[in-house]
C-alpha cells in the first residue's frame, strides 16, 4: 500500500507543479489586473498604485514572481487578496471546508443510494420500477444543475422553512456550539439536496448498468443452482463483482462533483470555494483566483489518489499488477 | 427509440428559423410593460424585467446555445482526434508529450479551468467574441478526453495487418493516418461527437449563467436564468421569465441524451449506460449509420474496404 502511494505521488508531483504553472500563467496573462482597475479611479494617485505594485512584487518578471509564489505556497502562504485585503490562505480556510463538506457528503450519499437503487432495478430488469427509475434518471440528468438549484430555491422560498442562501445566520456567532451546528446544517440542506439530485442519476445508471452486466455471468447462475438465497447472492457475489467499476466511476466523477458543487454554491449562496473563485475572476483578484485554482487541482489530485487506493483494495488484480511491477 | 433524433432535428430547425419568424426584437425594451403575463394577444410568453419579449429572447438564445455547443463539440473532437491519432501513430516522445498535456488539462476541474481561460479575455465582449470564447473554452476542456480515447483506439488499430499491408504497398504516413486509421474510426468519432453534445449544451449555459459567456443585452439561456434566479422569492410569481428557456434547454439536452442511446445501441451494442433499456438495436438505424453505409457503397468507400480486406 505504502509503495503504491509513493509511486503515485512521485509520478504526480511534477504534474501538480505543472498545474500550478498553468494556473499561474493563465492568471498572469490576463488583460487588466486589480491595480489597473484602481488606475481608472481618479481619487487614487499614480504613486500609490506604483507603491502597491512594488509591495506585492507585481513589477518583477513573471518567472521570478512564479517561483517566489510557489515557494510561498509550499509554506502555506498564498499571498494577499487585493479585493478583501486579507491573506488568501485565510479566505481559503473558511471556504474550502464548506465545499468539501458539500461535495463529500453528496459523494458518499450518491454512491450508497445509487448502488441501492441500482440493486432494486436489476432485481427485475425492464420491470415497472426499472423503467420508471431509468426514465426519471435520464430526465433528471438532462436538467441543468442551475435549473435544479433555481427550482430548489423557489421551493424553499415557497415553503419558507429553509434559509435562502448564505452559510450561517447573523445571530449564529452568539449561539452555543450545538446551536451553531444546527444552524450550519439548516443552511446546508438546500445546496446538499440540489447537489445530490445533480449527481445521483449518474451514479444510479452506472450502478444499474454494471450490475446488469454482471448478472448474466455463469457464477451467478452457479450460485443460484447451489441454492444460495437472493440476499447472499447479491451481497456476497453480485456486489463485490460490481464494486471495482463502481469505484472507478466514483473517481471519474470527482471533477463533475466539484463542478456541480461550484454551480450549486453560486446559485444557492453556500459560501464555498466556487463562489470565491467567481468573485476573484470578476474582480481580477489574481492571487485569490490562483489560490482557488491550485486548491481545486490539489483536491482533485488527492481524490483521485484515494480512489486509486480504494480500487486497489477492492480489485485484487490491480494489486497484483502493482506488486509485479 | 428515435425520439432523440426527432427532437434534435426539430430544435435545429427551430433555432435556425425560429428567430426569423418572430417579429419582435429580443432587445427592444418597453419600460411601461415590464413583467407582463403571457397572453395570446400581446406577448405570447410575456415580458421580462425590462419589458423585452421572452419568446423572442428564448428563440435567439436557443440559436446561440445550439450553434456554439455544436461548434465546440466539432472543434473538440477534431482537435482531440488529431492529437490522439498523431500520438498513437508516432509513439515515443511525441506520444508522451501529448499524453502529459492531456493530463495537465484534466488536472483541474473543468469549471475552474474555464475560469482560468476566461481570465485571458477582457471582461465585456461583443456577441461574436463571446461565441468564440465559449467555443474555445468548451473545446479546451473537451479535447483531452477525446484525445486519450482516440489514442487508445489508434494503438490497437496500428497493429492490424491491413495497416502493415498498406505500408508495404507504399502508402505514405499521411495516407495511412487519414484513410486507414481515421476512416476506421469514423463511427467512433461520431459517437464521441454525440456523447459530448449534452455536456457542451450545459457548459455553454453555465458560462453565460456565470456571466462569462454571452452578456446582456444579447439573450442567452444562461443570463435569462441568472436574472430570474437573482430574486428567489419572486421565482414563482414570475415563472414565465425562466420557465421557457429552462424547459427548452432541458428538452434539448434530453433529446441529445436519447440520441446518444440510439448511437450507443448502434455502435457499442446493447450493454451501454442504460443497458439497452431504450430498446434493442435491431431495426434502429441512425442517419450516422446510413451515412456510413452510403460511404462504404460509394466508389471511394469501396476502395477503402478493398484495401482493408487485402
Amino acid at each position: 500500500m505504502g509503495r503504491v502511494v509513493l509511486a503515485r505521488l512521485s509520478s504526480a508531483v511534477p504534474l501538480l507543479v505543472l498545474t500550478t504553472l498553468l494556473s499561474f500563467l493563465l492568471v498572469h496573462w490576463a488583460p487588466g489586473s486589480f491595480l489597473d482597475q484602481l488606475r481608472f479611479q481618479p481619487g487614487i494617485p499614480e504613486s500609490v498604485i506604483d507603491r502597491m505594485e512594488e509591495r506585492y512584487g507585481l513589477d518583477r518578471p513573471w518567472h521570478v514572481q512564479y517561483s517566489s509564489w510557489l515557494f510561498a505556497v509550499a509554506r502555506g502562504d498564498f499571498g494577499l487578496s487585493l479585493r478583501f485585503q486579507r491573506p488568501v490562505a485565510e479566505l481559503l480556510k473558511e471556504s474550502v471546508p464548506r465545499t468539501l463538506v458539500l461535495a463529500a457528503f453528496a459523494l458518499v450519499f450518491c454512491t450508497l443510494a445509487g448502488t441501492v437503487l441500482g440493486l432494486l432495478s436489476v432485481r427485475k430488469l425492464e420491470g415497472t420500477w426499472d423503467r420508471l427509475a431509468c426514465r426519471a434518471a435520464l430526465t433528471l440528468i438532462s436538467v441543468h444543475p442551475v435549473i435544479l438549484a433555481i427550482l430548489g430555491l423557489s421551493f424553499a422560498a415557497w415553503t419558507g422553512s429553509l434559509p435562502l442562501g448564505g452559510g450561517s445566520s447573523l445571530e449564529a456567532s452568539a449561539l452555543p456550539w450545538w446551536g451553531r451546528g444546527a444552524d450550519y446544517l439548516r443552511h446546508l440542506i438546500l445546496p446538499e439536496t440540489v447537489l445530490i439530485l445533480v449527481m445521483l442519476p449518474g451514479f444510479f445508471l452506472q450502478a444499474r448498468g454494471v450490475m446488469a452486466e454482471v448478472l448474466p455471468s455463469p457464477f451467478v447462475a452457479a450460485g443460484r443452482a447451489r441454492g444460495l438465497s437472493e440476499r447472499t447472492l447479491v451481497l456476497r457475489h453480485l456486489l463485490p463483482a460490481a464494486l471495482a467499476p463502481l469505484v472507478s466511476y466514483m473517481s471519474s466523477s470527482l471533477a463533475r462533483l466539484l463542478n456541480g458543487a461550484f454551480l450549486v454554491e453560486v446559485v444557492t449562496g453556500w459560501p464555498g470555494m466556487g463562489r470565491l473563485a467567481l468573485v476573484a475572476l470578476r474582480e481580477r483578484d489574481s492571487f485569490l483566483l490562483l489560490g482557488t485554482l491550485v486548491v481545486a487541482g490539489v483536491i482533485l489530485f488527492l481524490g483521485n489518489l484515494v480512489a486509486d487506493l480504494l480500487l486497489a483494495e477492492v480489485d485484487p488484480r490491480i494489486r497484483l499488477e502493482e506488486a509485479s511491477t | 427509440m428515435r425520439a432523440g433524433g426527432v427532437i434534435l432535428t426539430f430544435l435545429a430547425l427551430l433555432s435556425l428559423f425560429g428567430p426569423e419568424l418572430v417579429s419582435r426584437s429580443p432587445a427592444a425594451q418597453d419600460r411601461e410593460g415590464v413583467y407582463q403575463r403571457p397572453s395570446l394577444t400581446g406577448h405570447v410568453l410575456g415580458t421580462d424585467g425590462l419589458g423585452r419579449d421572452v419568446l423572442s429572447r428564448t428563440l435567439h438564445a436557443a440559436r446561440f446555445t445550439f450553434l456554439t455547443a455544436f461548434a465546440g463539440v466539432v472543434l473538440a473532437v477534431v482537435l482531440g482526434g488529431v492529437a490522439g491519432a498523431v500520438a498513437g501513430l508516432l509513439g515515443g516522445v511525441g506520444d508522451r508529450l501529448v499524453m502529459r498535456t492531456t493530463e495537465l488539462f484534466m488536472a483541474l476541474p473543468s469549471l475552474y479551468l474555464i475560469l482560468g481561460l476566461r481570465n485571458l479575455f477582457p471582461d465585456s465582449i461583443g456577441p461574436f467574441e463571446a461565441g468564440l470564447v465559449v467555443v474555445v473554452s468548451l473545446a479546451a476542456v473537451g479535447w483531452s478526453g477525446v484525445a486519450r480515447l482516440v489514442r487508445g483506439q489508434v494503438l490497437s488499430i496500428r497493429e492490424e495487418a491491413y495497416i502493415a499491408a498498406a505500408r508495404a504497398a507504399g502508402a505514405s504516413r499521411f495516407r495511412v493516418l487519414s484513410v486507414h486509421v481515421v476512416g476506421i474510426l469514423r463511427p467512433f468519432l461520431l459517437l464521441q461527437l454525440g456523447l459530448h453534445i449534452p455536456y457542451f449544451l450545459l457548459g455553454e449555459v453555465t458560462l453565460s449563467f456565470l456571466g462569462l459567456g454571452l452578456a446582456e443585452p444579447a439573450p442567452s439561456f444562461g443570463n435569462m436564468l441568472s436574472s430570474a434566479g437573482a430574486n428567489a422569492s419572486l421565482l414563482g410569481s414570475r415563472w414565465w421569465t425562466w420557465v421557457p428557456p429552462a424547459s427548452l434547454l432541458t428538452v434539448a439536452v434530453l433529446g441529445s441524451n436519447l440520441w446518444i442511446e440510439t448511437l450507443r445501441a448502434r455502435y457499442i451494442g446493447n450493454r451501454g449506460y442504460l443497458g439497452g433499456y431504450l430498446g434493442p438495436p435491431e431495426g434502429l438505424e441512425s442517419w450516422a449509420a446510413r451515412a456510413s453505409r452510403f460511404w462504404s457503397s460509394s466508389k471511394w468507400g469501396s476502395k477503402h474496404l478493398r484495401q482493408r480486406a487485402s
